[in-house]
């Protein structure tokens, strides 16, 4: 039991380490992707000289960015999902609920894991291009593995926190998090 | 058996995201088909590889820059300033700030988040009830997403095939009956609640043309947009990050209310708040592409087409298709599986134009952010103020009704949308 | 015999009125009932299944079977797709079906293989041509610094940016709305795009250009294909041949049916001379893409 707490611990700073990562990365991405349509426009309008990929472009940044808040939701536990049935629970049940829902997803994010860097190996994508910018599509396609990857960890210490038993740090779920960001 | 298991991994609090994925887990092992499992990071990818999605982060974005910039409480102060010696004034100060930021804004729930934030302490400050107050408010974000700019009208238009400006101009009228409808409602419901002030307005406001004057400075963005898209400026989606572009600038030196150390924050929150939203739209995309795959949607237009072959009994039962879908989905992610289903049938069998279908179904699934089980924009009203959850439910009900009525009307009467075209 | 049945899935990314999709859904009925229902393909139009990328990557996964994806789309996995759209290769759309049953063309189909996918051949959209609000394009003068909206590949992209228009990738729906706030100047666009989004009614200058041909690419999972007897896949060619010559005809006829529709409604220009108009653009072209094999073999072969 001591063991599972210390791992519990450990994992859990790592995690919370990792989605303050994630988060800042996120920042850097939507001024990224804002920026790059208004140049786009300003570029388009003024001297009529759009930035050919800047569509496709920022799409990826996006994309990018959204994978990386999700696994951040996950390891703050803020994704929407019911919990009136928890509501309603007592404590005790309301842990096994919360055991049994991370161990789950931690089948599905790992399997998934797997399949994804699988996926980014295949033969078809050394040649896949992006079309407008005019180069292989594999590094933006890379967040996928990286997100099931990183899924993998929150989980794992989500799972963990969950088996050892209440910690001043342990927090509900909540729905939203408009409150709650730094 | 495979709804079984859906209602009961939802039932256990599993994030509804993952009860999306999980269903192709089912299917595997239902089918033995393991290559499913292959296809899934690919739709992943694609569900997000669209353009106008990038309207999500810059819509919630524009929210949190128009609270921090100030120009919410300037649009707020305005309506105070022309609604304020009206009885029970703050009720309608509420619909009609409301209705000025939804002609800025294009989503429900950044409106939701928005709103209650400012309307509501001060509505329960003058004796409203926290529900009613929320309620209100909550029901009011509705005009969000009708109103032009509309971020669930330009992902209908990409997924239609029709013009996203046709699209804002049909959602026109909807947006000033819901207006006028949800002021009947308030006329009649406002009385019961103990108001401490009779109105809103202070004795002497210091400066009313002040107060306009910095209401209309934010009222100018809804201006820069619509001339933005006529005059081919910008496209439905890049004028969300136009908008954002003056939010900025009418925050930093117009109000002087944006600071450098907000910025962290609301950029944190912008991702976050996105976040949800995308990872349903993604994993919807998989949940969809699996029911189309095996079949469902082709058996559920047929069903469909054996009940009616009335153009208005259709989109009835569209209705109540959609309120159920929309009971336990997110609005954008029911679009996305619905819409491929439904469509072709609309325009090819019943002959329903795909703009007056589109204003159906996107008003439709954007009330299912206002019903439980799953309703975001409870969610994110409850998280704001403080509120149990059933209590906001059963304060809301009143509002959601006239909600429906008026998609009803909608459907009845084509015209409501088609007439300005 | 009594072979086994077979089901197939087959995803397209165009809509039901396209002829891609309507060879797939003739394929499919044609299959079935020569087949005896021994062979049964469900057809999966408007991208119900994903955009055309997701339909490759799913055949070679195999969770598809079959689909029906532009050249273009096909270019981003094997280069060699390129060479379809050398410009001015054909004068018109009957000449692009008479080269698709060329010996380069098949060679091309072959470059898929090592991605487990088998190239069953071609069935084909209408020309491209140019569409402009302003002014009909004669020279390249009139295209200066024009914003021109083109599907968004590497061919389309280097041969528009060296004919000196700013090539302008906006999705496809939103290209009416483009037009007529001026967000666009004009677009390369085949007639059947052009006519089914009304597209006239904002552009009023055509310039028949049939600078590029549009192929499809029929193609099926290598697993798929080996799960049929060899007398199944005998009717499956037998039934394919001819429902690809089906869809030629109905293509060419389409194509003069729509020319002569938007003559009765907008400015068309027929450009004789066009191939030299652009010569620019088409060495550009070649100089891009001249590393690729076929190209070069692709374009002499159609030469002769
Ligand atoms: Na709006
Ligand atoms: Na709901």
């Amino acid at each position: 039991m001591r063991q599972i707490r210390q791992l519990s611990t450990a994992l859990t700073a790592s995690s919370h380490a990792l989605a303050r990562l994630e988060l800042w990365l996120c920042q850097i991405l939507i001024v990224a992707f804002s920026t790059l349509l208004l140049v786009n426009v300003t570029m388009r309008y003024t001297v009529s000289a759009p930035i050919y990929f800047a569509e496709e472009l920022a799409v990826y940044i996006l994309i990018w960015m959204a994978f990386l808040a999700i696994a951040a939701t996950i390891a703050r536990q803020e994704m929407i999902a019911l919990t009136f049935v928890a509501d309603l629970a007592s404590r005790r049940l309301r842990r096994g609920l919360h055991i049994l829902v991370d161990l789950i997803v931690l089948g599905m994010v790992v399997a998934l894991a797997w399949v994804s860097w699988r996926w980014l190996q295949s033969p078809a994508m050394q040649f896949e291009q992006a079309l407008t910018l005019g180069m292989v599509k594999r590094p933006f396609y890379a967040i996928v593995p990286i997100f099931f990857s990183l899924a993998t960890l929150h989980t794992a210490a989500n799972l963990l926190r969950h088996l050892t038993p209440p910690t001043p740090e342990d927090r509900p779920p909540v729905h939203a998090t408009l409150e709650r960001a730094p | 058996m495979t709804g079984v298991m859906f209602a009961g991994l939802l039932a256990i609090g599993m994030p509804v995201a993952f009860v999306l994925l999980a269903a192709a887990f089912v299917f595997m092992f239902a089918t033995g088909n393991f290559a499913v499992l292959d296809a899934i990071p690919q739709i992943l990818f694609s569900g997000l590889e669209v353009f106008d999605l990038l309207a999500i982060p810059l819509f919630i974005l524009l929210g949190e820059l128009m609270n921090s910039g100030g120009i919410t409480t300037r649009l707020i102060a305005a309506a105070k300033l022309i609604l304020g010696r009206l009885p029970h004034a703050l009720a309608y100060v509420c619909l009609t700030a409301n209705l000025m930021l939804a002609s800025i804004m294009g989503s429900a729930t950044a409106q939701i988040a928005v709103m209650t934030r400012v309307m509501v302490p001060e509505m329960e400050q003058d004796g409203y009830s926290r529900g009613f107050a929320t309620a209100l408010t909550a029901a009011a974000g509705m005009l969000g997403p009708v109103i032009p700019p509309s971020m669930i009208f330009i992902i209908y238009g990409v997924i239609a095939q029709v013009s996203v400006a046709d699209m804002f101009i049909a959602g026109i009228l909807p947006g000033i009956l819901l207006f006028a409808l949800l002021v009947l409602l308030v006329t009649l419901r406002a009385p019961r609640q103990t108001v401490h002030s009779e109105n809103a307005a202070p004795a002497q406001p210091a400066d009313p043309w002040r107060v306009l004057g910095a209401a209309a400075a934010g009222l100018l963005i809804p201006v820069v947009i619509v001339l933005g898209i006529s005059f081919g400026v910008v496209t439905p989606t890049e004028s969300a990050a136009l908008a954002t572009a003056i939010a900025v600038i009418l925050g930093v030196a117009v109000y002087r209310a944006l600071h450098w150390r907000d910025v962290s924050g609301i950029l944190t929150r912008t991702a976050l708040n996105s976040a949800l939203v995308l990872f349903l739209i993604a994993t919807a995309k998989v949940f969809g592409w699996l029911l189309t795959y095996a079949h469902v949607p082709q058996e559920l237009a047929t069903f469909l087409q054996g009940m009616t072959s009335n153009a208005t009994v259709f989109l009835l039962l569209v209705f109540l298709l959609g309120i159920g879908i929309g009971a336990f989905l997110d609005g954008i992610a029911a679009l996305i599986i619905m819409v491929p289903i439904l469509l072709p049938m609309a325009t090819a069998i019943y002959g329903i134009d795909p703009i007056h279908f589109g204003v159906v179904i996107c008003m439709t699934l954007t009330i299912g952010l206002l019903t439980p089980p799953v309703g975001t924009g409870l969610y994110i009203a409850v998280a704001v103020v403080d509120l149990p959850f059933l209590t906001l439910v059963r304060e809301i009900l009143p509002f959601v009704l006239v909600t429906m009525l008026v998609v009803v009307l909608i459907a009845l009467w084509p015209a409501l949308t088609l007439w300005l075209l | 015999a009594s072979a086994q049945s077979v089901e197939y899935r087959l995803g397209t990314g165009t809509p039901p009125s396209h002829v891609w999709t309507k060879a797939a859904e003739r394929l499919a009925e044609q299959v079935g009932e020569k087949s005896g229902g021994e062979i049964k393909i469900s057809v999966f139009p408007a991208a119900q299944l994903g955009p055309e990328s997701d339909l490759l990557q799913q055949m070679q996964v195999g969770v598809l079977d079959m689909s029906i994806v532009s050249a273009a789309a096909a270019s981003a996995r094997g280069p060699a797709f390129l060479a379809w759209f050398s410009p001015f290769a054909f004068a018109d759309v009957e000449e692009a079906i008479a080269a698709s049953k060329g010996e380069t063309a098949q060679e091309i189909l072959e470059t898929l293989k090592p991605q487990g996918i088998r190239g069953l051949g071609y069935v084909f959209a209408g020309m491209r041509h140019i569409l402009t609000t302003n002014k009909a394009a004669t020279t390249l003068d009139d295209l200066a610094q024009k914003k021109i909206r083109i599907t968004p590949f590497p061919g389309m992209q280097v041969w528009w940016a060296a004919a000196g228009a700013v090539p302008t990738p906006v999705q496809l729906a939103d290209v009416y709305q483009s037009l007529d706030s001026g967000l666009l100047d004009g677009v390369d666009i085949d007639l059947d795009a052009l006519v089914g989004q009304s597209l006239q009614q904002v552009a009023k200058h055509l310039t028949v250009s049939n600078h590029m041909a549009f192929p499809g690419v029929v193609m099926i999972n290598e697993n798929s294909w080996g799960k049929m007897s060899a007398e199944q896949q005998e009717i499956f060619d037998t039934v394919l041949d001819e429902t690809l010559s089906w869809a030629s005809d109905l293509q060419i006829e389409t194509e003069q049916r729509l020319l002569s529709q938007l003559e009765g409604e907008i400015e068309v220009v027929r450009l004789e001379d066009a191939k030299s108009v652009f010569s620019t653009a088409n060495k550009a072209f070649d100089d891009a893409f001249e590393k690729i094999p076929e190209v070069a073999k692709f374009q002499s072969e159609i030469a002769q």
